[in-house]
């Protein structure tokens, strides 16, 4: 069973050369290396276009649920504003999450592309009115969005990417651990 | 870096765990330390139990699984319950990398194998007072705010 061919050795279209870039480096624009160019004109300014790289379309998915939770963290703070201490990790990782994969997006800059707001739920669930409920709701989505990473993780083609999105799934686990400790002490304090 | 390759190298790092795992089961006080005697039993048999499971994935692939060494270095003098505590989340952190590796290497149930245990273990760092990270398991990738380092 041998792993997908690494990206730079198929037939890279310019989402796909993106998507390397962002990966192997870390860096996004303007420090992006002269030789991994990002979107050629022809793949963002066309429809007629070299069929987009699978792993472009597996990152577009990630992002439209990193920032679906990254929404989720800040409705909670908003509505809970004692909580904010207790998800400001969570919220810096995904905020991050969310730059690193819209770099790698053709179409992902910005803070809310049309695309993504076509997408996103229009009520999205209601924020629960006690802190260890919220909390504990909190904790359920990180998991699920854990999970989901991890299926995506599976389907990526460039193993460096797979690297990536494991990463990413991994912290979502770590923030499922801390938001369902602190669900439990929430609850312990106020019974 | 072949799947295969990928298993021996994850089966090295699982080797070394068990060990350390081993020896700091060994130096606490359990009397007086009994939830982190029970974590550090808890790692000890994760990691036996994922050592054995890359074995049978290394000899499954085709590979002769590579063998433990007789000893490996300890990350501090593990004296203290700090220390101890220490040198599992160091443990944790090494094989967090060690899998993310693995996860690139592999595909399928090899891959979807590698990311459970990249997770698991990050979530295990937590309980070794490890501080949740954006990017368990890739240490040097830069963090929000442009720090390395800061990643296990």
């Amino acid at each position: 069973m041998p792993p997908a061919p690494a990206l730079s050795r198929r037939t890279a279209t310019g989402g796909a050369l993106a998507v390397t870039a962002v990966l192997a480096t870390g860096c996004t624009g303007a420090d992006r290396r002269p030789g991994a160019a990002g979107p050629t004109p022809s793949v963002t300014g066309s429809p007629t276009a070299v069929p987009e790289d699978p792993d472009v379309a597996l990152a577009r998915a990630v992002l439209l649920r990193e920032r679906a939770m990254l929404a989720t963290l800040q409705a909670t703070a908003r509505v809970h504003p004692r909580l904010r201490g207790v998800l400001a990790s969570g919220r810096a990782s995904h905020r991050d999450h969310v730059r690193v994969l819209s770099a790698a997006v053709p179409d992902g800059t910005g803070p809310a592309p049309a695309a993504a707001s076509r997408r996103r739920p229009r009520h999205p669930a209601a924020v629960p009115a006690r802190p260890s409920a919220a909390l504990a709701a909190l904790a359920g989505a990180e998991e699920r969005h854990a999970r989901d990473g991890r299926d995506s993780c599976v389907a990526a083609r460039s193993g460096t990417f797979a690297r990536l999105l494991a990463s990413m799934a991994a912290a979502a686990s770590q923030q499922a651990a801390v938001l369902s400790a602190a669900a439990r002490e929430s609850a312990r304090e106020s019974a | 870096m072949s799947p295969v390759q990928s298993l021996q190298h994850a089966l090295a790092g699982e080797h070394a765990a068990v060990y350390l795992y081993g020896v700091l089961g060994g130096r606490v006080p359990a009397s007086q330390q009994p939830d982190l005697a029970a974590r550090l039993a808890a790692g000890y048999a994760t990691h036996r139990g994922r050592r054995d499971q890359l074995t049978a994935m290394v000899r499954a692939a085709g590979g002769v699984p590579v063998a433990a060494e007789v000893s490996y270095r300890l990350p501090n003098p593990c004296r203290t319950p700090g220390q101890l505590r220490a040198a599992a989340l160091d443990v944790e952190r090494r094989c967090a990398a060690v899998y993310a590796a693995t996860v690139a290497g592999t595909a399928r149930r090899e891959r979807a194998w590698a990311a459970a245990a990249l997770a698991d273990g990050a979530v295990r760092q937590l309980s070794f007072g490890g501080a949740p990270q954006p990017y368990p398991g890739m240490p040097g990738r830069p963090g929000p705010n442009g720090t390395t380092g800061a990643n296990g």
